[in-house]
């Protein structure tokens, strides 16, 4: 078939086709342009502010990573962030939703629809370091890695995956989570479902810096449940993993 | 006491509003949807034909064959019949440019990923069914999932780059090239089975 051809063809594709795609793309611009989350628009406030304490104070930020220290994994090391502190646990937090409770079917249908990678596996060199911003906010900011034992949905048949993970906290409240949640065992030896999302372009704002995510893990954890290894608990009601693998 | 300098913001037109000025001929029905869809449509061409001149002149004659098509037609989703006229249009620019010289767009590099059915820059033979095929394609993307009928569309019909589709998606690029790659592999088993020759 020439080009010429191919392309002749496509000017006749049903209308109807165009009119769904015109639409969509619209709906995903529409929802990408959105803030993403409340705590960027706080973000960009603290910057705001931060930025201003800077100029008056005349202190130089000098990137936000004091010498970057890179892992095995070829990420950089969390605690070489500038004011990290590495910490054991992260204060009692809950996942981080956008409010909604879904019947388990629903739930599962949902997870169906997104593009999210979701595997079962054991967490591997967990880190968790604390950075206090100016003002009452402060950064749970952890990185750990996941041997995958199980791909569940998307996966590329990656065994090992590097994993960031962040909560942000005012005044000791928790304000933005991604994924971590403080019923979820993190002992080692224990696996688990994970919901991931494949880090792009994008930056966090912690400490008046921006921090590139990519640099820090491959994916951001999404959201994560308990699991028992072939089924996982949503909400009391039991769901087989492979109900979630079916196309 | 008047505002000085009061500063307006002109809002787009609603669109059912804008086919009303062009069924009653009302010539600000071109300019309100200049307005509104110039940048949409723009990019629409620039994909195609990589250069600004005649991506003006490929708006420009969208504009006319919306003004001559309605009346009698009245489209249902105003942005969907302008793309495809902008598209018809800036595709015969196209195939017309690149008698001469090799066009570095998005269509181009489209088009080239699709080689190993779809070769070969003459013009189109005296056989050809184009709207037999155009209902075969429109098969064929009836049957993918919602997210590579996205895709298809974007890099396909209208050539977006790879990644204006990974924003889109909130994909990675790796990703949409994979899907990428299991569409046209779908696509050459349907077109070979409805006997085209790869």
């Amino acid at each position: 078939m020439k080009k010429k051809e191919w392309n002749e063809g496509l000017n006749y594709l049903d209308p109807d086709l165009v009119e769904k795609y015109v639409e969509q793309k619209d709906r995903l611009r529409q929802k990408n342009k959105k803030p993403k989350s409340i705590w960027l628009r706080f973000g960009a406030i603290a910057a705001c502010f931060a930025v201003a304490f800077i100029a008056v104070a005349g202190i130089a930020f000098h990137g936000y990573f004091n010498k970057p220290v890179y892992l095995e994994n070829g990420k950089i090391d969390i605690s070489s962030l500038s004011g990290a502190q590495i910490v054991q646990s992260v204060p009692d937090v809950s996942q981080g939703t956008d409010g909604d409770i879904y019947p388990p079917d629903e739930f599962v249908s949902i997870l169906k629809e997104r593009t999210d990678l979701i595997v079962y596996g054991t967490i591997q060199n967990l880190k968790t370091v604390k950075v206090d911003e100016l003002g009452a906010y402060s950064w749970y900011v952890s990185t750990f890695e996941i041997h995958v034992i199980d791909e569940i949905r998307n996966g590329d048949g990656t065994q090992t995956i590097t994993v960031v993970s962040a909560a942000r906290y005012y005044n000791d409240m928790p304000e933005y989570i991604c994924g971590l949640s403080s019923n979820f065992d993190l002992a080692e030896s224990k696996a688990g479902l994970f919901v991931m999302r494949e880090n792009t372009e994008e930056t966090w704002r912690i400490a008046g810096a921006d921090l590139i995510v990519a640099e820090l893990g491959d994916y951001r954890a999404s959201s994560q449940f308990e699991c028992n290894g072939e089924s996982f608990n949503y909400f009391g009601e039991l769901i087989d993993l492979d109900e979630l693998k079916k196309e | 006491m008047e505002l000085q300098n009061k500063q307006t913001v002109r809002i787009p037109m609603d669109d059912d509003k804008i086919v009303e000025l062009y069924w009653e001929r009302n010539e600000k029905a071109v300019e309100e949807t200049d307005f509104k869809y110039k940048k949409y449509l723009f990019s629409i061409a620039y994909n195609i034909v990589h250069d600004r001149l005649d991506c003006e002149e490929c708006l420009n004659d969208t504009y006319l064959g919306a003004w001559n098509a309605i009346p009698p037609t009245k489209p249902s989703v105003l942005k969907a019949f302008l793309t495809t006229i902008i598209r018809r249009i800036a595709i015969k620019r196209y195939h017309s440019n690149m008698r001469q010289n090799v066009i570095p767009s998005e269509m181009t590099v489209s088009l080239s990923e699709l080689e190993d059915f779809v070769a070969g820059d003459e013009d189109v033979g005296a056989e050809f069914d184009a709207e037999r095929l155009g209902h075969i394609i429109s098969d064929f993307v009836r049957s993918l999932s919602e997210r590579r009928q996205f895709i298809f569309m974007s890099r396909y019909y209208l050539a977006d780059p790879i990644d204006t589709i990974a924003s889109d998606l909130s994909l990675s690029r790796s990703m949409v090239n994979k899907e990428l790659a299991a569409i046209r592999s779908a696509l050459k088993e349907k077109l070979e089975s409805e006997g085209y020759s790869i």
